[in-house]
């Protein structure tokens, strides 16, 4: 490794394979969510869909398409002063994300830019609207050296989520993914 | 549920194809991923930051893959079947006026939990001018 990389990872390391606090998805699981999720891909599975239909099938009800676990965990995308500053308090009496603190030292290199390069989920059981919001545990399996890609030069970074549905506290899903954080230098114009 | 019937584990067999879906990508398509997905990231909306970040232009998300092969896989196996697993790599961004190709081909049929069956598919999303622009492995349960 050479020596940037060498400096880089010594000040990573204490992020690596930390799980971190249990966060939590800014809004329940919701038909309207689920459905805006479907009608970007014209998805029509009357699991998804229909009461009726989905009561007749061994789901028994109204399910979530599983692979939306990771949209239907997106943050807020804005929030009332005096809910984000709640959220902020909360967030300052729990203990630092791994995941942010890796993503700061990161970014001090330049690295904000995100590609995902690759995804693997696993779905445990079925979930859907009346199972409350999803939590999510994150964890820092590996950030690579530093590299030079064809869009700039960046590390690869790779983590763990773990998805639990807040009724019964059931994991329902894990999600393994790989990005890579670059700085955009190679950018064309 | 006789009308939304799928494919009964019983019947796949090796090296099956699934039938192929084609999905035109325009600016609407781009929209509806923001608003299906909740993904207001600027490289997925904002062209300049696109292109000034090193892309073709503004191009579709993760998630979005993960909808149009989650729709893909069920409309094959019918509203019984079940995502057990989903891997997908981006080896090519899907920008509007690309049209895409999902191809999948059963590579594994094996038997699951509670009488279940699973089977793993090889998913290929192909655009006009790159063949394997998404690359997924998918393992879906079926009665």
């Amino acid at each position: 490794m050479d020596e940037a990389s060498a400096a880089l990872h010594a000040r990573l390391a204490p992020c690596i394979g930390v799980t971190g606090p249990r966060h939590w998805s800014a809004r329940p699981i919701e038909q309207s969510a689920i459905w805006n999720f479907l009608e970007a891909v014209e998805d029509g599975n009357p699991v998804y869909w229909d009461d009726e239909l989905a009561a007749s099938t061994r789901f028994g009800r109204m399910i979530a398409p599983p692979h939306a676990v990771f949209a239907l965990s997106m943050p807020a995308f804005w929030l009332p002063d005096w809910l984000a500053e709640r959220q902020a308090n909360a967030a300052a009496a729990t203990p630092p994300s791994p995941l942010a603190t890796a993503r700061a030292i990161l970014a001090e290199h330049g690295f904000t830019t995100v590609t995902v390069v690759n995804r693997e989920e696993e779905y445990f059981a079925p979930f859907g609207p009346g199972d409350g919001r999803l939590s999510i545990e994150e964890r820092i399996v590996s950030v690579s050296p530093i590299k030079q890609t064809k869009v700039g030069a960046g590390v690869f970074y790779t983590f763990d989520l773990d998805y639990r549905t807040e009724r019964d506290d059931r994991l329902v899903a894990r999600a393994r993914s790989v990005f890579l954080l670059y700085n955009g230098e190679g950018a064309a114009g | 549920m006789n009308a939304h019937k799928g494919i009964a584990w019983a019947d796949v067999r090796e090296g099956q194809d699934l039938p192929p879906l084609t999905f035109p990508v325009t600016y609407r398509t781009l929209a509806m991923d923001v608003a299906g997905t909740r993904d207001i990231y600027p490289i997925h909306h904002d062209p300049v930051f696109a292109r000034n970040n090193g892309a073709r232009g503004i191009f579709l998300n993760t998630m979005w893959y993960q909808g149009l092969i989650g729709r893909f896989i069920n409309q094959w196996g019918g509203p019984e079947s079940f995502l057990r697993k989903l891997g997908i790599s981006m080896k090519a961004h899907g920008c509007p006026g690309d049209v895409l190709t999902v191809h999948g081909t059963v590579t594994r049929v094996y038997p699951g939990e509670g009488g279940l069956g699973l089977v793993d598919i090889a998913v290929r999303i192909d655009n006009q001018t790159q063949t394997g622009a998404v690359i997924a492995s998918v393992t879906v349960e079926l009665p």
